[in-house]
């Protein structure tokens, strides 16, 4: 198992544990998790602080029924057998194999047999529906160099297979950029395999599209 | 009904009364979770968009899961406020923003929560608020937003004319805040 060295900003870890993240990006930081626990902590601490302020909020009182019905509901509830109770391991994706929170947007069980649409030879893509925000794979060419660009603060990305490398150090299987336009960087894919990407941009501001600003280099946009 | 004049009681307590619901299905004991954590449930839920009649249905959902699932509740690593709270968003977010349930793990994770630092784990609402108080307003405007409303950080950025770069940078130092008062060493 190959260590995780980037990891989401805290703010992203907030705003997934708030449930305030579009499902595009929410679904990236979701499979970052099932790769890192370092970070399943990090939400549980976020989690800690939306129990924290919800102890904290203004009471609402439900209508004067409510409290009636809940202790008859108590009567009436089932016992949830201990062996519910039995822990649903969380397996780290293995290396080929598409992250389980993905596998209900794809109908295959494997990178290679997914449907990959060439944008320019050496790199692929393949748009997933996810509802809310645009969430897209990207499939690069080993030993390929993308353009230079920087990203925007709405936008994470999270390696799934092979690896590159940019200005800001290696990134493999697991790793997650949650990069700001601050940063400018040129990742060079790893020469001996192609690099997967999982790619979530939130669409709520009117910027131009992930593909559009990859492409803009190479065909002038 | 509630007695929201008393003091606020301590994680420490709370997590006693599910252990006595776990133990013994004490009735008593969840009714004065009950009586504490459903009116707070319910304003949350409301605060996130769901209408009046809905989020009290959602709200005795949240607080029978808590007497259903008593048993698989562990204090060693999540206060119930904690727990509520991801019970509560989850059922939100089936409720409003289905999509976004497929980032989530199924209730069933629940249970196997990791460990997290007790000082932090039972953050109670004081301090937090003592905490929040002492935030730039631009700050505790953004916690606010993102844990109150589910706002994105680019809802937040068009709701405030706040740059989304500002947004992200006012969360991070918030949290900032937080963890400096109650010592995480995780995050």
């Amino acid at each position: 198992m190959s260590r995780i060295h980037h990891h989401p900003e805290d703010d992203t870890i907030a705003g997934y544990a708030a449930g305030a993240l579009p499902a595009a990006l929410a679904l990236v930081v979701g499979c970052h998790l099932q790769f890192c626990e370092h970070c399943r902590q990090r939400v549980v601490q976020a989690e800690a602080t939306g129990g924290g302020l919800l102890s904290n909020v203004a009471p609402r009182p439900l209508g004067a029924s409510r409290r009636e019905a809940m202790l008859a509901a108590l009567d009436d509830a089932p016992l949830v057998s201990a062996a519910v109770a039995a822990s649903s391991n969380r397996a780290q994706p293995a290396s080929g194999d598409i992250p389980s929170l993905l596998r209900p947007l794809v109908s295959v069980d494997n990178f290679s047999d997914l449907p990959w649409k060439t944008i320019v030879p050496g790199m692929r893509h393949l748009p997933l529906d996810c509802g809310e925000g645009t969430l897209r794979l990207l499939n690069i060419g080993a030993g390929m160099k993308m353009p230079v660009h920087t990203h925007r603060g709405n936008e994470l990305t999270l390696v799934l297979q092979g690896g590159y490398s940019d200005e800001l150090g290696q990134f493999n299987a697991g790793d997650f950029a949650d990069l700001d336009g601050s940063v400018e960087h040129q990742p060079v894919a790893d020469s001996d395999r192609n690099c997967i990407c999982l790619g979530g941009l939130d669409d709520k501001l009117q910027f131009r599209g992930w593909v559009a600003k990859f492409m803009q280099p190479f065909v002038g946009l | 009904m509630a007695e929201d004049g008393t003091a606020q009681q301590s994680g420490a307590y709370w997590a006693s009364c599910m252990q006595r619901v776990a133990d013994d299905r004490d009735k008593a004991s969840f009714m004065l979770l009950y009586d504490y954590f459903s009116p707070r449930v319910n304003a949350y839920l409301v605060g996130q968009g769901v209408d009046a009649a809905g989020a009290e249905d959602l709200t005795q959902e949240a607080l029978l899961a808590l007497w259903n699932k008593a048993h698989l509740y562990n204090p060693e690593k999540a206060a119930v406020s904690t727990w509520l709270f991801r019970v509560a968003r989850n059922l939100w977010i089936d409720k409003l923003r289905k999509q976004r349930g497929a980032a989530y793990e199924s209730d069933e994770g629940l249970a196997e929560v990791a460990v997290v630092s007790n000082d932090y784990g039972e953050a109670d609402g004081d301090r937090l608020q003592a905490v929040l108080e002492t935030l730039p307003r631009n700050q505790a405007q953004v916690v606010y937003k993102s844990y109150y409303e589910g706002k994105s950080h680019s809802e937040i950025a068009q709701e405030t004319g706040m740059p989304l770069g500002s947004v992200k940078s006012s969360l991070r130092l918030a949290i900032k805040a937080f963890r400096q008062h109650f010592g995480g060493d995780v995050v």
